[in-house]
């Protein structure tokens, strides 16, 4: 017995694994309002931005999303959290490449 | 405990040395019941109140069958059939499907997690209430003879005062928008509830598995329920004062409101079926005898699906105009979404594949919600295509996915809880014959009443048509599908004969029935009112299995936190959010009819709304908030310690930014920010698609806008200065500013004419939303002031001040995005 509980770790251990459960799909979350925005200001009647314009948008943004959704993935461990991590990051990299395919395939907004 | 001479299953033990400490927990007897706030008792509130909107709305599907089962049948008019299937649809999506999963998440994390409630009982109860008032006005549309006829998805300009003159939508949009309370309230109690009351030890990887998708669940109704809420108020708005937000001739858009719908409607089937597909996650393990296969795969794919399931909502849009690119984006999206359910679906399988399991009725549900939901998935994929979408929208083969998806992806699951926990509820075991007869007669009846709608869908009968001609295609399988719905109905039929026939007929449940792993068995059943004398220290994820000692001793006699702290207030322990370790005491209240009556006055407000009576409504406004503020003002107890033997002294109510009402505060913000970001997309879609209205009702005042902004952060700035120093002036100091700031953004739209242009009426409802979060901290800060004044708060009580700072913060935000929206088309002018 103690007089004293015993004082929360102020970063738990889990904490890292965790972030890289979270990180990945808010990146794809990012991405994705970028894909449908730019698609947004290209494609409807304002027509805020031109196609190509858009194109480059997404193409400059898909390389940094999958950088940083992928960062963590070679991160060894067997830890619940980081087999949850490593899952989560594959995913969230073929989503965002997903995300990608229509902008890159397809010519035009019709 | 048990009587065994009696033949009655008794909640307990009830420990005759404590008595002060059991009364405090035990439920007010006779009407008196229903001021009790226990999660126990709100849960299986819920749960029944569930089940019997689950009747209703199964009674109106078979009415719908049997108008189709010939062609030309004249059973139903067409008002009546539009009547029907949108209030089978509705009561089946808003009153069943949600709030009974929430109910089973109130009744039994907290068991499971090892906790003695839920951290925020009146809002559990205060929601119960309000989900019942909801539902009730729903229902009283039948009685005013203007049930809802527009389908459960209200789309303009169906749903609009021009197409559907009369209160019918009203009902639909006011009782719906005051049920969807109750799911928002649940979802912030759970997260709270989750992240802060765990057993010692029992980190975020050690939590049972149904915490994470309870958990996930959560947060995705904090975000996927308010664009539903947004678009209710604008369609309600639209219909009470002609604010033109779906008006094409005034710059509205019908989609508007598709969009909105949707936003909420997708990631909704998720939130159904996560929490059941938690179920089965629980259950499974149980009668396989192993832990589940994959704990971190299956996590990783519910947060994934958590997220991913946001990016759907234009499939159901693919027939409406979109452009090919965008309907090629969430085509793409609608793909994805399958792998993390794939990696759930294989945790399942792997799971059966680590040893036979036991064939019990539950297991057999389970059985049956993988054959289901599989073929519903695959079906799912399909329409995820958009040529594939284009041949088969609106037609039967939709209403075979959905179902398919729906009752198998959570009827089934849900049944098989009901076998799996109804020991925990009432003592007794339900009947094993009498719940396989219900699964055999489910499962065939099912498979006859929707399977064969693929067919007739793919032959082109469209959805929601009263009636059809004979001779083309359509009969046979319409036939076959309605006896298939009467083999269903007659299924559900045993189930709820056996719910409720088992109170009297139902064998004594033994302690852990099931030999489950989860904490929630560790009592006998009935579990005592306080869930847990001492709160053990968890080290796996099956303490049941993993430490034997627990099952071993009485469960009295178990070791533990507040073990040795019996006495006559309720309250549990709380955690770290990630590690799990004890860092405080949660105290709890009492029963109370406080809920119950804010509740009430709410639903006054909201019903006189719909019969125009806008003093009354007023009125009603005002009680509920008299009944808010008679709710908080209990004393604060920061700064208390209560000795916990094994784990020490733990202080009460910690001020801290880890404490369950900071928790709950931000996910109370998640809700406004999605709230807002619902108007705004309102705004920006509106601006987007209609150009040339953006400056027809006349531009906002941007130095009015500017003193809003000032007085935004000032307010921010104040309240943050208040956490370390609390001072009724600063408290003041900070309603001033929020009352300034709500008054200036007044003026800044003053100049638009809302009733002129859509954009310009959404610019009145993202101000109208700022100023009600402006007034939340004008009433908040006023109510602080006051309790300083008359002694109520001791040096160190600052838990509501930690609490304010992040409200204001995200006020002012909101502030300085709705800044840049209201100058941005006079910048456009200058550039």
């Amino acid at each position: 017995m103690t007089d004293r509980p015993p004082r929360p770790q102020t970063r738990p251990h889990i904490a890292p694994g965790l972030r890289d459960v979270a990180r990945p799909v808010v990146i794809w979350t990012l991405h994705f309002i970028l894909v449908y925005a730019a698609l947004s200001a290209a494609c409807a009647e304002r027509a805020v931005a031109s196609y190509p314009a858009a194109v480059i948008a997404v193409s400059i943004g898909t390389p940094v999303a999958l950088v940083l959704a992928g960062w963590g993935l070679l991160r060894r461990g067997d830890q619940p959290m980081r087999i949850a991590a490593r899952v989560t990051i594959i995913i969230s990299l073929l989503a965002i490449l997903f995300n990608t395919a229509p902008v890159l395939l397809l010519d035009g907004c019709r | 405990m048990i009587d065994a001479t009696a033949d009655r299953p008794r909640q307990g033990p009830v420990l005759e040395e404590l008595r002060t400490y059991e009364e405090a927990w035990a439920t007010p007897p006779g009407w008196r019941r229903l001021s009790s706030v226990s999660h126990r008792v709100v849960g299986q509130r819920f749960i029944v109140t569930g089940l019997v909107f689950f009747l209703i709305a199964g009674f109106l599907a078979l009415l719908v069958r049997t108008q189709l089962i010939v062609p030309e049948n004249t059973f139903l008019d067409a008002e009546t059939y539009n009547q029907v299937f949108t209030m089978h649809g509705t009561l089946m999506m808003f009153l069943f499907a949600i709030p009974i999963l929430e109910g089973f998440g109130v009744y039994l994390l907290p068991l499971m997690l090892g906790a003695r409630d839920l951290v925020f009982p009146r809002l559990g109860a205060f929601g119960y209430w309000c989900y019942l008032f909801g539902g009730l006005i729903v229902l009283a549309s039948f009685v005013f003879d203007a049930a809802p006829d527009g389908g459960w998805f209200m789309y303009t300009p169906l749903s609009t005062k021009e197409f559907t003159p009369g209160l019918s939508a009203d009902f639909w949009l006011i009782g719906i928008t005051f049920a969807e309370i109750a799911s928002v309230t649940a979802a912030v109690e759970l997260i709270a509830a989750i992240l802060c009351t765990r057993a010692p030890g029992m980190s975020l990887t050690k939590m049972p598995i149904f915490a994470w998708y309870m958990l996930v669940t959560a947060f995705m109704i904090t975000v996927g329920f308010p664009p539903l809420i947004v678009g209710s108020i604008l369609l309600e708005v639209e219909r009470l004062i002609g604010l033109p937000f779906f008006d094409p001739a005034l710059g509205g858009d019908p989609l508007l409101w598709q969009h909105l719908f949707w936003l909420f409607g997708h990631p909704e089937v998720y939130i159904i079926f996560l929490p059941a597909a938690g179920m089965v996650a629980t259950m499974l393990p149980t009668f396989v005898g192993k832990p589940l296969f994959g704990y971190g795969y299956a996590v990783a794919a519910v947060v994934t699906m958590g997220f991913i399931s946001f990016g759907l909502w234009a499939h159901h849009m693919f027939a409406t105009g979109l452009p090919t690119i965008t309907l090629t984006l969430f085509s793409a999206a609608s793909t994805i979404v399958t792998i993390p359910t794939g990696v759930q679906i294989f945790c399942f399988i792997l799971t059966l594949a680590q040893k036979r399991p036991r064939l019990t009725v539950p297991m057999h549900f389970i059985l049956g919600f993988l054959f289901i939901f599989v073929i519903g998935g695959l079906t799912g994929v399909m329409l995820a295509a958009v040529p594939f979408n284009w041949q088969a929208h609106d037609s039967y083969f939709v209403v075979a996915h959905l179902h398919y998806v729906l009752i198998g992806g959570m009827v089934f699951p849900l049944i098989g809880a009901f076998y799996y926990w109804t020991p925990h509820f009432t003592g007794r075991m339900m009947s094993e014959r009498l719940g396989k007869w219900a699964f055999w007669l489910m499962f065939s009846g099912f498979h006859i009443t929707f399977f064969l709608m693929h067919i007739t869908g793919l032959r082109g009968m469209p959805r929601r048509i009263s009636t059809y001609p004979a001779g083309i295609g359509w009969d046979r399988l319409n036939l076959l599908s309605t006896i298939g719905s009467y083999i269903l109905a007659a299924g559900v039929v045993v189930f709820v004969w056996d719910f409720i026939a088992h109170r009297w007929r139902g064998p004594l449940a033994p302690r852990n029935p099931w030999k489950a792993g989860t904490l929630e068995w560790l009592y006998p059943p009935i579990a005592p009112g306080h869930n847990f004398h001492a709160i053990p220290r968890v080290h796996s994820r099956e303490p049941l299995w993993d430490q034997p000692d627990l099952l071993e001793n009485e469960a009295h006699e178990t070791r533990g936190l507040l073990r040795d702290a019996p006495h006559g207030r309720r309250e549990t322990v709380g955690c770290h959010p990630l590690s799990g370790e004890p860092l405080q005491i949660v105290r709890l209240p009492h029963p109370t009819w406080i809920p119950l009556l804010t509740a009430f006055a709410v639903a006054v407000s909201f019903s006189a709304v719909l019969a125009s009576l806008y003093d009354i409504a007023a009125a009603g406004a005002v009680a509920a908030l008299f009944g808010f503020a008679a709710w908080a003002w209990e004393p604060s107890e920061t700064g208390q310690t209560i000795t916990t033997n094994d784990e020490g002294t733990l202080p009460v109510d910690v001020a801290s930014r880890l404490g369950h009402t900071h928790i709950a505060i931000i996910g109370t913000l998640m809700i406004m920010v999605a709230l807002f970001a619902s108007v705004l997309f309102a705004v920006m879609f509106l601006w987007n698609v209609q150009p040339e209205f953006t400056r027809l009702a006349g531009d906002p005042d941007l130095f009015w806008t500017s003193i809003a902004v000032a007085c935004g952060l000032g307010m921010s700035l104040v309240a943050w200065l208040a956490r370390s120093a609390p001072m009724a002036v600063l408290d003041l100091a900070v309603a001033l500013l929020a009352g300034v700031a709500g008054w200036a953004l007044y003026q800044a739209v003053l100049p638009t004419d809302p009733m002129a242009t859509a954009l310009a009426a959404t610019l009145w409802v993202m101000a109208g939303f700022i100023g009600t979060q402006q007034f939340v901290l004008l009433y908040w800060s006023l109510f602080l002031a006051l309790r300083k004044v008359s002694g109520q708060v001791a040096a160190g009580q600052i838990v509501p001040e930690i609490n304010r700072v992040p409200y204001a913060l995200v006020t002012a935000g909101m502030l300085i995005a709705a800044a840049v929206v209201l100058a941005a088309p006079q910048l456009e002018v200058l550039k």
